[in-house]
């Protein structure tokens, strides 16, 4: 069973990767572009890496260097397969651009109740993401 | 819903690409805000500021700059620069950073080629680039934008490599703080308790940032108005808690002659910051558990000349111990005064460490994992957390007595 949301797509392009999903807005300028591990403190995800990651938030936060460290998380391979937010922000937007990283928001219904963390998910072009449902067991997990 | 973007002849030929690379970029990414917020317009924009420092662009940033620079790229409007991660005064004489520095080096060599003035603040205010009262600019900075939007009534959203879009292609897009009905006022927030200089509003900053929660607050109870140095205080502290742009206090603020015309209209809550809420906002920061300390940083935004002639009068004839760094952060402009009137020498007979151009949080220079820097810079206090090392925030007073006895003193 794959189930499709449907949002605007602001950087366009098609990606594939696990989903981590978090309520909390997102630094990526307190992402690590040499390993993809979150520094934020105090967010959901510190330590954890978004590498390879579809990544569901509502927004950006912190310093507006964040769009250049989008970028130096592509030049080191560890940039996100994609970005969803809720309602995305500038410096997302231009690290998006400048990456090459696909960038969704107001996608309904609105993933961060529906797509759980670890779950497969493709971003299609014009604003369609797919979610797999999880397999067997994987909800234990 | 807004209409959808309309650009004009020229916005469109520098999207498709008629007018170079540099501008085709840049105009790609303001399309996508224009997309992502509604806008239907660009606006031009008065002036630039930019960051380029090299820990954050990093060597894909300077590939960046020097392929914008190597297409013919050039900053159409006034543009200013931000903090760099070394003082360019010194560059080359370090060794151990030197590889580091040659890319900082190279980055600002792009933008000054490409038409930017080598400010190298955080705090450009200082240097009297202030943009006028209604002016559209696109100020990167986090710090600048609660400054440049409240206190002097200009608009500026807070700009990521947006900033650099709007340099290259001379405009923004339309919306955020650009729309009249957006920079209201949300919620009202009563100070209760007397505030007065630099640290004290710094506190206030991020105290009004965590109770407003992602409401434009209309501050009243400040009954004299701020000096730039407090309002530069309280903006980088604002702007570090709250992903705002803007703020309002009512009788101070251009846009805030009256709470009415602050407010957006219909029923706000009403919040209060007593004394008591300082204390917590003020107790948040300190993540060290020892009295042991190894850096100190003040100037955050980066210090004015009577913030520098503060440190030196707290130090009075006493030095900084042998075993504490202590970094006094500042533009060139204030460190060439500060050398102008000999307080450079008194400095760093005393063992302080005058930078221009730099900041702790985005030096190449770096403190070891694991040391405890003290400081009274909210923003710089929050971030270092980030950094491995344990944090003391306090006063400048606090700060630079222990930076004497080489411990924190309770």
């Amino acid at each position: 069973m794959t189930r499709t949301l449907r949002g605007t797509a602001i950087v366009e392009g098609e990606a594939e990767g696990a989903a981590m999903v978090t309520a909390e807005n997102l630094a990526f300028s307190l992402v690590d572009p040499a390993t993809g591990i979150v520094r934020q403190p105090g967010h959901p995800w510190f330590g954890l890496s978004v590498a390879g990651k579809v990544l569901f938030f509502p927004s950006g936060k912190g310093s507006s260097s964040g769009s250049y460290w989008l970028l130096n998380l592509g030049d080191e391979g560890n940039a996100p397969a994609a970005i969803v937010n809720t309602q995305t922000d500038a410096v997302i937007i231009a690290g998006a651009v400048l990456a090459g990283i696909p960038l969704l928001h107001r996608v309904v219904p609105d993933p961060l109740g529906c797509v759980a963390t670890g779950q497969l998910v493709r971003v299609r072009a014009g604003g369609a993401i797919e979610v797999a449902a999880p397999a067997a067991g994987d909800r234990a997990a | 819903m807004s209409a959808a973007l309309v650009l004009d002849a020229h916005q469109q030929a520098m999207l498709d690409g008629r007018h170079g690379w540099p501008q085709q970029l840049g105009m790609r990414m303001l399309a996508a805000v224009a997309r992502a917020f509604d806008a239907a317009a660009l606006l031009p924009v008065a002036s630039v500021h930019l960051s380029l420092s090299g820990v954050s662009v990093g060597e894909p940033g300077l590939r960046l700059f020097e392929a914008l620079r190597a297409q013919d790229g050039r900053f159409v409007v006034p543009t200013t620069l931000n903090v760099l991660s070394a003082d360019r005064r010194s560059i080359g004489h370090a060794p151990a950073a030197h590889a580091k520095e040659q890319v900082q080096l190279r980055i600002l060599e792009a933008c000054e080629r490409m038409g930017a003035l080598g400010t190298y603040s955080c705090n450009p205010f200082l240097l009297g680039c202030n943009p006028a009262f209604g002016e559209t600019v696109a100020w990167n900075e986090s710090a600048t934008a609660p400054y440049v939007n409240a206190v002097l009534g200009a608009r500026t959203n807070r700009e990521g490599a947006t900033a650099l879009a709007s340099a290259l292609t001379g405009y923004t897009a339309a919306y955020g703080m650009h729309v009249d009905i957006e920079r209201r006022g949300s919620v009202l927030v009563e100070v209760d308790t007397p505030v007065q200089g630099s640290d004290a509003f710094a506190v206030l900053g991020g105290a009004v940032a965590r109770a407003a929660a992602g409401r434009i607050p209309v501050i009243e109870g400040i009954v004299a108005r701020p000096t730039l140095d407090e309002f530069t205080a309280f903006c980088a502290a604002f702007a570090t808690i709250s992903p705002l742009a803007t703020f309002h206090m009512v009788g101070i603020t251009p846009e805030a002659p009256t709470r009415a015309a602050a407010l957006a209209g219909g029923a706000v809550d009403a919040l209060s910051i007593t004394g008591a809420t300082i204390e917590a906002e003020t107790a948040r920061y300190t993540t060290a558990a020892s009295e042991r300390l190894d850096v100190v940083t003040v100037g955050c935004p980066h210090a004015s000349l009577a913030q520098v002639r503060e440190v030196a009068d707290l130090l009075g004839s006493a030095g900084i111990h042998a075993g504490t760094t202590f970094l006094l952060q500042t533009n060139r402009m204030i460190a060439a005064q500060a050398a102008a009137e000999g307080l450079d020498r008194r400095l760093a007979a005393a063992g302080v460490d005058l930078t221009a151009d730099t900041c702790v949080h985005i030096s190449y220079r770096q403190p070891p994992p694991g040391a405890v820097l003290a400081t009274n810079a909210l923003k710089i206090a929050y971030l270092t957390a980030s950094h491995d090392m344990e944090v003391r925030f306090g006063t400048l007073r606090q700060c630079v007595r222990a930076a004497i006895a080489g411990r924190w003193l309770a």
